[in-house]
């Protein structure tokens, strides 16, 4: 038998779906070829590898994005569209039903809130470097500031884009966002507390969703 | 089963915010998250599909790390695998009332996954059958076998996994969903809608490619 001939057999013969005789002939090939012995080998701890491969986790803020997709879809039955690629673009697409007065007393609540919690967040950081030396009960994380400076001027474009968008929009905006916020208020206490390298990653995943939550209704307003 | 310490956070994002407009049914699983093992996942699909979040998050909970290694592994992209396993979770939070507990939920949210996947493909104009550059590839994989027997190192899981990633998208679905999901050819044929034949001689070349890039890194 030609080794071509039983290299392009072996997965069928690996896998078992060969008829007896042709599996009998190229076992009885494999045992006098080393060469194609050790394609065997290879293949069969291929084989056995990809049974055994370890899961893998993705971002700890998905659930957050899958939860706020629902809650939009939930929040409008009816208007869900199955081909719709992200829930920005739901956001922008639908026909919006609320007047302005309706929502701007809701919006603009949130939008303090919102306010407050940057006001927090850039009055904290002074503090903090002050006392960067000894063990604060704020600590900040290598990249913190950094992200907070993003944040920061990503909200300061957007609180002039947002005038301009539909007040539905900006009610679904402040409520993601406030959602955000009381996330990484409540993981950043418990990371000053425990210190948990898991609770650390989930804060800096919590300012990346935050991020990137301004930066798709940025896109809104192009 | 390590499932980190995952209740925290994911019990954190579940706080309803101001207004949510999902009900909440049975507030008592989010309470029982770290012996919730014990409500079957038929249930817990009603549940949801009734609005109960706590009983959505607890499925999610389950379920997420196996269905995003799927779109990860079949995608070879990160970004695009987490975008996946979003719209497959939004897809099934539409679906749960039709999910009749006739087959079992994995096989079912399995089966909805491999489906979301094979349309991005198909959205993305990725052509799964045709791999132009096949014609010499298996004679030099021989080749490289026959020069030096033993050249592959015992395989671990971490190379394979990034030789996975190499592999052209046709091979990569079938070898992801017979050699990693242990789908059998008959079903990848159906959802592939190659034949049989397509299919076996797809992953044998899958293999044998892989051979070929994990012998190169030695
Ligand atoms: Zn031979």
């Amino acid at each position: 038998m030609e080794c071509r001939v039983v290299i392009n057999s072996l997965s069928d013969y690996l896998d078992g779906s060969l008829a007896a005789q042709e599996f009998q002939s190229i076992e009885a090939h494999l045992t006098q070829c080393p060469p194609c012995n050790a394609v065997r080998v290879d293949l069969t701890q291929i084989t056995l590898a990809a049974k055994e491969l370890p899961l893998r986790t993705p971002s700890r803020a998905l659930w957050i994005r899958i939860q706020n997709e629902i809650e939009i879809e939930t929040a409008v039955p009816g208007k869900v569209e199955e081909k719709k690629v992200s829930w920005w673009k739901r956001v922008s697409e639908r026909n919006f039903t609320f007047t302005l007065p309706q929502l701007a007393g809701a919006s603009m609540l949130a939008f303090s809130l919102m306010v407050f919690g940057m006001y927090h967040a850039l009055h904290r950081d002074p503090q903090v470097a002050s006392q960067a030396s000894s063990d604060t009960a704020n600590p900040i994380l290598p990249m913190e500031k950094d992200l907070q400076f993003k944040i920061q001027q990503k909200a300061s474009q957007l609180n002039t884009r947002r005038v301009s968008w539909n007040p539905e929009i900006r009610t679904v905006y402040d409520n993601h966002l406030q959602r955000i916020d009381n996330s990484l208020s409540h993981v950043r206490q418990s990371w000053v507390t425990t210190r948990d390298t898991d609770q650390q990653k989930l804060l800096m995943d919590l300012y990346n969703e935050k991020l990137r939550l301004m930066e798709d209704f940025e896109r809104l307003g192009k | 089963m390590s499932s980190l310490s995952l209740t925290t956070p994911l019990a954190l994002f579940g706080m309803p915010a101001k207004g949510a407009p999902v009900a909440r049914t049975n507030n008592v699983i989010v309470g029982a998250t770290t012996t919730n093992t014990a409500v079957p996942d038929f249930e817990l699909t009603q549940a949801a599909a009734n609005g109960d979040m706590a009983a959505f998050e607890t499925l999610y909970e389950r379920h997420y790390r196996r269905v995003y290694s799927l779109c990860l592994r079949m995608l070879a992209n990160p970004t695009e695998a987490e975008d996946l396993t979003q719209e497959v979770f939004v897809q099934l939070f539409r679906k749960l009332g039709s999910f009749r507990g006739e087959s079992q939920f994995t096989t079912w949210l399995h089966r909805l996954t491999v489906n979301q996947v094979l349309m991005h493909f198909r959205k993305k104009g990725v052509k799964l059958e045709k791999t132009t550059e096949e014609g010499d590839e298996l004679n030099e994989i021989v080749q490289v076998g026959t020069d030096r027997p033993n050249s592959m190192p015992v395989v671990d899981r971490i190379a394979l996994d990034d030789a996975i990633a190499q592999l052209p998208p046709g091979y990569r679905s079938v070898f992801v969903l017979h050699d990693v999901e242990g789908y059998e050819h008959e079903e990848i044929g159906k959802l592939l809608g190659c034949s049989v034949g397509t299919s076996k001689s797809q992953l044998h070349k899958a293999r044998m490619k892989l051979r070929g890039l994990l012998t190169k890194k030695s």
